[in-house]
């Protein structure tokens, strides 16, 4: 139930959120700020539903209970968040060097720079787990 | 890693659904362990060691990988 209760109050947050986006996307005239927000709105008012729905039904609960808190979902969680950053590092550096070639020095700069703080704080909290572990 | 899970279920005839409700986890957790997919951690090994009425090495042995493991960390030192 706890888990229930967090990614219900995740979702409330994504819907103010969503809110919050579309007023403004209505305030600026923007169709593009307004679609964002009302995606945000209905991906998290379908979230909420599936939420309650597994509030009413206590085996279904267990089941999803156990699937957000069970070991071999982290590990796989934790494996693929590790290839994300890998992945994500390797196409910022292929990027910024197809900028470059191209002669766009600045954005090619500015990509490195995400790139190597990206490095920098893999590095950082690598010093910090390796301490705590 | 390998283990005798699938073994040791199968004599008591306890489904994988029901092994994997009373070590909390899910099915697909316990196929994967018996597939050899899957090494479990050990505080899940000691569940499942506990759930068997077993100790850990009588269900959990060091496959042919781990001894190739050791030996490579052997061969280096």
């Amino acid at each position: 139930m706890k888990i229930i209760k967090k990614n219900l109050i995740y979702c409330g947050i994504i819907c103010v959120l969503g809110i919050g986006i579309s007023v403004a996307g209505v305030y600026m005239e923007d169709d593009l700020l307004k679609s964002i927000g009302i995606a945000f709105i209905i991906v998290s008012l379908l979230k909420i539903a599936q939420l309650f729905i597994l509030t009413r039904n206590d085996e279904r609960r267990r089941k999803y209970e156990l699937s957000m808190t069970e070991e071999r979902i982290k590990y796989i969680a934790s494996k693929s968040s590790s290839f994300v950053f890998y992945i994500t590092v390797f196409c910022e550096v292929m990027a910024a060097l197809i900028l470059l070639i191209f002669g766009h020095a600045f954005a090619a700069g500015i990509v490195c720079y995400v790139a190597g703080a990206q490095v920098v704080l893999y590095l950082v909290l690598y010093i910090i787990f390796s301490r705590k572990y | 890693m390998e283990n005798n899970i699938a073994e040791l279920r199968k004599e008591r005839k306890i489904t994988q659904e029901e092994l994997a409700a009373a070590v909390s986890v899910t099915r697909q957790t316990i196929i994967s362990i018996e597939s050899g997919r899957y090494t479990a951690s050990l505080p899940l090994a000691f569940k499942i060691a506990e759930f068997f009425e077993k100790s850990i090495e009588d269900i959990f042995v060091p496959g042919k990988t781990d001894n190739e493991t050791t030996k490579n960390r052997e061969d280096i030192k």
